[in-house]
């Protein structure tokens, strides 16, 4: 380390926030660490942050997102004990991944910080409270999480979202123990749930997180969910993907919705997945449906006047990941130039190797990230997101 | 006073370049000031170069002096040490009726003397060099962890602080307690 030393303290505050600003963001994180007067000059910073995301995977971590760069923050925890660690123990280390992409290039910088004396929920209070950032979201991922997640509520800030995702096929009873404690703590103050492939059971089903006055319900794979469920979701949106609703059920939702049943209800979307295009003659039996646009888009009425509008999609077209891979190696040869962001969701976790073949695509830091480059030199980053069904994502950069 | 024209080699080279334009429209000779620090040594500075500084181009606009009443009452910054008003009139003069460029140069390489460039710059008004001050003062943490931030920026721990606090109210009760037992003195 270099012998120069500055005094900063003893600048004028109004300097002193001069210099703060022309900080990177995970440095600005790392000089409020080293007081309490110094957070308190960088909380009057009021930096503001675009999307912070909380993520419960093996190990916990926070991702934030500021735009043009991001930082991502790991724990590390110790498992050496008997018992699985929780969010009110300090972790051996921090992880800290700085992400930049500047002209077409990602710089990707990690270093590696001393726990500080925080626990993890210390960690992501202190964090959180450094920045104007209205969208924290958390995701829960049971099964892979090896700790254990207790006194939820004190460790984390404000949540607007919270997912939480399955993906073993055979969880245990612990398991979906603690997807209830997150539900039964998380229910009465945030307003918009993912639930991928949860299995809830009697004592805690979808009727009850219907019942949640939300905001949003996402609901991905339900175990055999019943007309029952959906004329309780008393949700303004949602989202039921791969579900195993008949099309007669649907029918006597919507019958009943002409009723008077599921007035706060704006939008629905049900994703069959059945690879044919429903019969649309059971779907809309005894509606009185106006049709619009070459019959696919029907208008409903209830009984107290307000309008549906019941629009059946046909997703009987699939792309194959050698699909995509020739898209891309068309993308690297100059096609779509105009092309930002490409979003194509899967039912099946992608195979790497078939997607990526001869695109001499680059790894990135983060996890399942790719990054690869186009004949005029513009960059995109080709990752995979779980939180929805898993997703291909494809950004370009520049 | 001892005296010295330090800008007048770095003003010198500008009259050759504005000598074309003369022959379009009489040539306005470049008007000069004098500044000194506390250790009282005398820089010349022209007008154009002094332009940087908010603070004195303020007080030129203000006081209107002439050539010789400038000579005779060199600007005093006191509170500003010899070497960084050097430091400040050489950048001023670097500079002098350039665009500033993203990244300087010509920055100060005593990087020891950056705590008393940064309050000069602040206190003279020169918006440009000050951001380039911050900006080294950045730099010299970045990638830094907490630890390092701690030790390079001197950052007092928060134990520290606390102390410096109790000690700072305790002084400041034994004086207003001075001053009561004075005023209680006066009025008998």
């Amino acid at each position: 380390m270099t012998n120069l030393r500055f005094p900063f303290r003893r600048l004028p505050d109004d300097l002193g926030l001069m210099v703060l600003k022309t900080l990177e963001h995970h440095e600005i994180i790392a000089y409020s660490l080293t007081s309490k007067k110094a957070l308190s000059l960088v909380q009057s910073l009021g930096v503001s942050l675009g999307n912070a995301q909380i993520r419960m995977n093996d190990w916990p971590n926070i991702y934030l997102d500021f735009g043009n760069n991001t930082v991502q923050f790991n724990w590390t925890m110790d498992v050496n004990g008997e018992d699985l660690p929780d969010l009110d123990e300090i972790p051996i280390d921090v992880d800290v991944s700085a992400q930049k992409i500047d002209d077409s290039t990602v710089h990707i910088e990690p270093f590696t910080w001393s726990n500080q004396g925080k626990s993890i929920g210390e960690w992501i209070q202190h964090i959180c409270s450094i920045f104007l950032c209205e969208l924290y979201e958390a995701d829960f991922h049971i099964g892979n999480m090896r700790y254990d997640v207790q006194s939820l509520r004190n460790a984390f800030p404000k949540l607007r979202k919270i997912g939480i995702y399955f993906f073993t096929a055979e969880p245990s009873e612990h398991d979906i123990q603690r997807a209830q404690n997150i539900l039964r703590a998380f229910l009465p103050c945030v307003k918009h749930f993912r639930l991928y492939r949860v299995p809830l059971q009697e004592d805690f089903s979808i009727q009850h997180i219907g019942m949640a006055n939300l905001k949003e319900l996402e609901i991905y794979y339900p175990r055999n969910p019943k007309l029952e469920d959906l004329l309780t979701l008393n949700a303004e949106r949602c989202t039921i993907l791969e579900n195993q609703f008949s099309l007669r059920v649907l029918n006597r939702f919507f019958k009943l919705w002409k009723k008077g049943s599921n007035r706060k209800l704006k939008h629905l979307l049900v994703h069959g997945n059945n690879g044919i295009i429903p019969s649309k003659d059971v779907l809309l039996k005894g509606l009185q449906a106006e049709g619009e646009m070459r019959g696919t888009v029907y208008t409903i009425k209830n009984c107290v006047g307000m309008c549906g509008r019941i629009t059946i999609l046909d997703n009987t077209r699939q792309f194959s990941l050698r699909d995509l891979n020739r898209v891309f190696k068309l993308w690297k040869k100059g096609s779509f130039p105009k092309l930002k962001n490409l979003m194509v969701l899967g039912e099946t976790i992608p195979d790497w190797s078939v997607l990526l073949k001869g695109l001499q695509a680059e790894e990135t830091e983060r996890e399942i990230e790719y990054t690869i480059r186009n004949c005029y030199g513009i960059l995109a980053k080709i990752n995979t997101d779980f939180t929805t069904l898993p997703t291909i994502n494809f950004l370009v950069l520049n | 006073m001892s005296s010295t024209e330090q800008g007048t080699s770095s003003a010198a080279p500008a009259e050759p370049t504005t000598a074309p334009e003369s022959a379009a429209a009489p040539e306005v000779p470049e008007s000069f000031y004098y500044v000194h620090g506390k250790d009282k040594v005398v820089h010349k500075v022209s007008a154009g170069a002094l332009q940087h500084s908010a603070l004195i181009h303020g007080m030129i606009s203000n006081l209107g002096y002439t050539e010789e009443q400038a000579k005779a009452n060199p600007f005093p910054f006191e509170n500003i040490d010899g070497d960084i008003l050097q430091m400040v009139v050489d950048w001023c003069n670097q500079h002098k009726g350039k665009p500033t460029p993203p990244e300087d140069t010509n920055l100060p390489k005593q990087k020891e003397k950056l705590f008393d460039l940064v309050l000069a710059v602040n206190y003279l008004e020169i918006k440009e060099l000050l951001t380039y001050c911050c900006k080294q003062v950045a730099m010299m943490v970045k990638g830094k962890s907490p630890e390092e931030i701690r030790e390079i920026w001197m950052i007092p721990t928060d134990a520290e602080d606390e102390a410096a606090e109790k000690e700072a109210k305790k002084r400041a009760g034994k004086e207003a307690a001075g001053e009561t037992a004075a005023a209680a003195g006066d009025a008998k």
